[in-house]
């Protein structure tokens, strides 16, 4: 696996003053590292640093050419055939040198499996305001500075809870498919349970760790005289209030049919809904195939769901304050759904076209 | 269980209806309901109108919920939804459904906040775990 590479947020920031090939890299970088210093002071939530890596690339991508000089520099899985060479005039730990082109020059620094980037500046032979002969100076006594900061470390942590996330999400969808695959040929599969993105494997997983509890079955069932086979998808959870919950009923339901009109969805009890879809050659298709290979097809995106695809009338009042506010509406013809999309540029659902409009 | 269809109803009897409603009754819920009555059926909807104690069958009741009948029997053997037996007929009772309605709304109201969540949600999500 190719080793991780990293920045630190002190170079991104303080070092890279030109060559940006898109500038917009650099404000988030300024941004990253302005929410990630609130986060520290518990004045933002993880959820908010993550929100602005969301619209950024990962940091050993960002896109100045000292730092994909780096990130392909250090892209294999060891150092095997590559001669790196040591800044000489650091004495208290090795750190390497890092070029690109003429211009550019770096020191970088190998912690268990990352690389990091900790320092870049211009090459300027022959001059104080050389790089090498600047860091050296700035570290004779010590180059502590230099090293990945709590900072880093801070960001480090919400990366890695993105990736578990993700991981998780990935899993629930992975899960979904193959258990639907086993319900078609045996009407009935599951309990599967999931416990929380965190869970340490070690740990056997209990009913004090689940999140989540799935089952899947396979019925024939009678739609206005014909036979059709329908999915039951029950999801039980923990915490039914959670943003979890939340995920894993998007990302199982749309797992199957990413249509959210296609669902019929019940209660249960206070912690369990039972979800219903007709089952269709394309979802059977990709159950089989999904089981089959082991993997999510490349086309599958975890937690995709098609919104917006008719315009519904609904008799609510409050229709602005609903949508400005993230509030379901019911529609006309049964449906619940959370208005956001422009509605004029869609096509009238034909459900709600049949109930009709009020007179006026 | 009363189902009044808007082609059984003329013009006629819903402006008597609504001129009734208008001088006769005082505020409340009563008037608040013939209202709704006149209103639906004037925009075409058929009124379906039930005691609590009216009786539905379990088809009757997925045909209410809009849902297949064997959805609603999974429904009804998890015991969300209150139902008694007749011989070997499961028979389900206006107020219990209608109750189980409101419920089912608010799950399908969960379901749909769920489905549009996106990335917002996966962002806050983790601040619930460490």
């Amino acid at each position: 696996m190719a080793r991780s590479r990293r920045v630190t947020l002190r170079c991104l920031c303080a070092d890279f003053h030109q060559d940006w090939d898109d500038s917009s890299d650099e404000v988030c970088a300024k941004a990253l590292r302005g929410i990630v210093a609130q986060r520290i002071d518990e004045k933002a939530r993880d959820s908010d640093v993550a929100s602005v890596l969301r619209r950024m690339r990962p940091l050993s991508q960002l896109r100045h050419p000292m730092i994909h000089a780096f990130d392909t520099g250090f892209s294999s899985e060891d150092d095997g055939g590559i001669l790196r060479q040591s800044i000489k005039s650091v004495k208290d730990r090795q750190w390497l040198k890092q070029t690109y082109s003429s211009r550019w020059r770096g020191a970088a620094i190998e912690i268990k499996d990352t690389a990091w980037l900790c320092s870049a500046g211009y090459h300027r032979e022959g001059s104080p305001e050389d790089f090498y002969t600047k860091f050296a100076s700035e570290c004779s006594e010590s180059s502590d500075g230099f090293l990945p900061q709590k900072e880093d470390a801070e960001l480090e942590r919400i990366d890695k809870k993105i990736a578990d996330r993700d991981a998780w999400t990935a899993q629930l969808h992975l899960s979904t498919l193959v258990l639907l695959a086993h319900a078609m040929d045996s009407s009935a599969a599951g309990p599967l349970t999931f416990p929380r993105p965190n869970h340490d494997d070690n740990v056997p997983v209990s009913e004090s760790n689940i999140a989540v509890r799935l089952d899947i079955s396979v019925e024939t069932v009678d739609v206005d005289g014909d036979e059709a086979s329908e999915i039951f998808v029950k999801i039980a959870s923990e915490d039914p209030n959670s943003q979890l919950n939340q995920i894993a009923t998007r990302v199982i339901l749309a797992a199957i049919d990413s249509e959210p009109q296609a669902w019929s969805t019940t209660w249960i009890s206070a912690k369990e809904n039972l979800h219903s879809v007709i089952l269709t050659n394309e979802i059977a298709h990709r159950a089989t195939e999904t089981r089959t290979a082991g993997a999510i097809s490349a086309r599958d995106v975890p937690g995709a769901v098609r919104l917006g695809t008719v315009a519904h009338w609904t008799r609510e009042d409050g229709l602005t304050q609903a949508t400005l506010q993230g509030d379901p509406v019911h529609a006309l013809c049964g449906h619940w759904f959370v208005p956001m999309h422009d509605h004029a540029s869609r096509e009238l659902c034909q459900e709600c076209a049949a109930v009709g409009l009020p007179d006026d | 269980m009363t189902i009044v269809k808007p082609t059984e109803v003329s013009s006629t009897e819903l402006s008597s209806l609504e001129s009734i409603i208008d001088v006769e009754l005082p505020s409340g819920a009563l008037k608040t309901f013939l209202t709704n009555v006149s209103t639906d059926l004037r925009r075409g909807a058929t009124i379906v109108s039930a005691a609590d104690d009216d009786i539905y069958t379990p088809s009757e009741a997925a045909h209410v919920l809009g849902l297949s009948r064997t959805h609603l029997y999974k429904v009804l053997d998890a015991g969300a939804l209150k139902y008694h037996s007749v011989g070997s007929h499961k028979r389900i009772l206006a107020g219990d459904l209608f109750e189980y309605r409101n419920r089912m709304f608010e799950a399908q109201r969960q379901t749909a906040i769920a489905f549009s969540g996106g990335t917002l949600a996966d962002d806050l999500a983790i601040d619930e775990f460490e």
